[in-house]
């Protein structure tokens, strides 16, 4: 039964998922693209994002456009302090290190996640403005899956001018590109970095927002899916390219939602056509769809 | 300072084996998940365990002391866990939330020659393969008969399954339902869709149901949390039909998390507090309320029980050798607890009936209906 109301609903829910991950997945690229660092706290961050939300409106019950400043603002900051605790100690180690100490802060979050709040799921606040369904014929739209597309086109666009058009963005370009260079030639390293970290993990907190409120329920182990799901997106778009991020997450989300709504049966192997499409992609080009030419250091 | 240092150090060595000569305390393990997406299940049955041992603190004499051992809601951890209770020094073991874990645990168990009982894992293969495991609750075909039945009653003839595929509790529940349904002329079961738990997007899946146009969703999850993402998210593509469920939505979190959507919907569990069982219920109630200022959920009440069963078996069993206290342990019978009389089967499963519950628009909860084996 695919008549043109389910076509229609498969696609915006494919289109809402896959901006959701576009979101997340830009955290990765622009990270790996100025540290070639997989910064595996991502998802933790995300999920801390969550907590904050949950408290500020539940507990606090601060309007929510308060709580979600301050949340984008403490998400960003705790992705900026754990670069600065974690993995600017091991800037100058071996490659290796600081992945682990990566996968170190992951672990840490989750577990400081789990003492602090429990392991109980709670309930992400519902704000109406957000939630509420709209039907157009028999098509029924969350708002939040119209606003999420645009909220990621918006950061998108704002985000490239900043790479391409300003200072900040020409010093991380040149950070990315090399940046032994690019600290004799004046850059401020720690900086550049710094900001790259903040813009990053500020896009988690936004992330997690649109998340949290589609999918309702918060618990210290959220991070990892979507972790994971975005972090095969930056790959597959191309890790390091922003836009290649976007068109990944877009991707992901789409073969999720149509596989299974065309084939219902295998819906318990949906993360499967997932990475087979990014095994394809890669076989086929290495660097990811749009992938530069990679020179490697030596 | 060397002295000092010398002297702590003599105390350290000196203090294990001070302990060993004193034996004190009975020490019995609490095998669950505190950690992972089972937690909240494990969260509910330690309150019950706790607030037993406050009540009922000794046996034998003795002190008795919980161990925990968390074994993360992970199957492989839940061995390890298993093997570091056993390792403690435990002579009997309570728990585990949700089957699958019960299971893993159980073949160290068995290897090690440990008394284990659970609350309310209800896959008959607990019991079934481990000549260690027993329970205090139902068992999965008996339950998923009902819930058949149940649908059979409501006229649900149209019926989709959406079924947690990692969990062994879901899978099996669903299996058992539809082996009652195919007795039944004119019911049939739709659509069968299969998630994992961590997935978070139903709207696929939820698509592909409600394109076949059921009367009922029959949500077999191994906690309440997802069946109330499926609920509120099919409310949100437009479902008007009922939901139903197993024991595992009888939780807090069903209804916190999906809000108006979880109105209706009904599920099993094992005890009502409406329906006191015994003269046990209402001190149970009542120290329960006064310690935590809630109502309890099913699988606290049964956690209670599961530790003055064993405790019992232990008083019986007059010893802690391992061997007698399994013997007394599966010779419970007419044991009275606080969510009812407890008697064991040959196959150490209770026997006991399965209620009805339904939630309301406010997110309490109202008895529907309880039926006997």
């Amino acid at each position: 039964m695919f008549d043109l109301t389910r076509v229609l609903q498969t696609l915006t829910d494919a289109l809402s998922l896959g901006s959701l991950y576009a979101l997340i997945a830009i955290g990765y690229t622009m990270v790996y693209g100025v540290l070639r660092l997989i910064n595996f706290a991502h998802g933790e961050i995300f999920m801390i994002a969550m907590y904050i939300v949950f408290y500020g409106i539940s507990l606090f019950t601060l309007p929510w456009y308060v709580t979600f400043t301050v949340t984008i603002l403490v998400t960003a900051l705790l992705g900026t302090l754990a670069e600065r605790l974690a993995y600017r100690p091991l800037r100058s180690a071996p490659r290796i290190s600081i992945l682990v100490s990566a996968i170190g802060v992951s672990y840490f979050l989750q577990n400081l996640a789990t003492v602090i709040f429990g392991g109980r799921p709670l309930n992400f606040p519902q704000i109406p403005l957000f939630t509420d369904v709209l039907t157009f014929g028999d098509v029924y739209i969350h708002r939040l899956s119209l606003i999420v597309p645009i909220v990621t086109a918006v950061l998108l666009l704002m985000l490239v001018f900043l790479i391409k058009r300003t200072r900040t963005g020409m010093a991380m370009r040149a950070v990315a590109r090399d940046y032994d260079a690019a600290s004799l030639m004046g850059i401020d390293l720690n900086r550049t970095i710094a900001i790259t970290f903040f813009i990053g993990s500020a896009l988690a907190g936004v992330g997690a927002i649109m998340w949290g409120m589609k999918y309702t329920r918060i618990s210290p182990t959220i991070g990892a899916m979507p972790g994971i799901k975005c972090f095969i997106a930056a790959v597959l778009g191309g890790i390091g390219n922003t836009a290649g991020a976007v068109l990944g997450g877009l991707m992901i989300g789409f073969i999720e939602i149509v596989i299974v709504a065309l084939f219902p049966a295998l819906s318990g192997y949906r993360d499967a056509f997932a990475f087979i499409v990014l095994i394809i992609v890669l076989l086929v080009k290495p660097t990811g769809l749009l992938g530069g030419k990679t020179t490697e250091k030596v | 300072m060397k002295k000092i240092l010398a002297l702590t150090l003599a105390l350290a060595l000196l203090c294990p084996t001070l302990g060993a000569l004193a034996e004190a305390s009975i020490k019995i393990g609490i095998f669950e998940p505190m950690t992972g997406a089972t937690a909240a299940g494990g969260a509910m049955e330690k309150e019950g365990f706790d607030l037993a041992n406050e009540l009922y603190p000794d046996v034998l004499g003795k002190k008795i002391e919980l161990v925990y051992g968390d074994n993360k809601s992970d199957r492989a951890e839940a061995t390890l866990a298993a093997q570091s209770l056993v390792d403690k020094g435990v002579i009997a073991v309570l728990g585990s939330y949700a089957s699958g874990l019960s299971m893993a645990g159980g073949e160290v168990f068995a290897e090690e020659e440990i008394p284990a009982l659970t609350a309310t894992a209800t896959n008959p293969t607990v019991t079934l393969d481990c000549e260690w495991y027993a329970r205090i609750c139902f068992i999965d075909p008996f339950q998923g008969t009902m819930l058949a039945r149940y649908a059979v009653k409501n006229e649900y003839k149209k019926i989709a399954i959406m079924r947690e595929k990692d969990s062994e509790y879901a899978v099996g529940l669903v299996k058992y339902f539809q082996d009652e349904l195919a007795n039944h002329e004119g019911f049939e079961v739709v659509e069968v869709c299969d998630f994992m738990n961590k997935d978070e997007d139903f709207s696929a899946l939820l698509g592909a149901v409600l394109a076949a146009q059921p009367d009922v969703i029959f949500t077999s999850v191994s906690y309440a949390d997802k069946a109330a993402q499926i609920m509120r998210q099919a409310r949100a593509l437009g479902y008007e039909g009922a939901f139903f469920g197993g024991d595992t939505l009888d939780a807090p979190e069903l209804y916190s998390i999906a809000g108006e959507a979880a109105k209706g919907a009904v599920f099993t569990t094992f005890y009502d507090a409406a329906q006191p069982a015994t003269e046990k219920t209402s001190e149970f109630l009542d120290a329960y309320r006064s310690k935590y200022g809630k109502e309890p959920a099913a699988s606290v009440i049964m956690a209670y029980d599961a530790y003055l069963t064993m405790r019992d078996a232990i008083e019986r069993a007059g010893s802690t050798d391992n061997e007698a206290i399994r013997e007394a342990l599966f010779a419970t019978s007419g044991f009275v607890g606080a969510a009812g009389t407890i008697t064991l089967s040959e196959t150490h499963d209770a026997v006991r009936p399965v209620v009805f519950k339904e939630v309301q628009a406010d997110g309490t909860t109202i008895f529907k209906d309880m039926i006997e084996p």
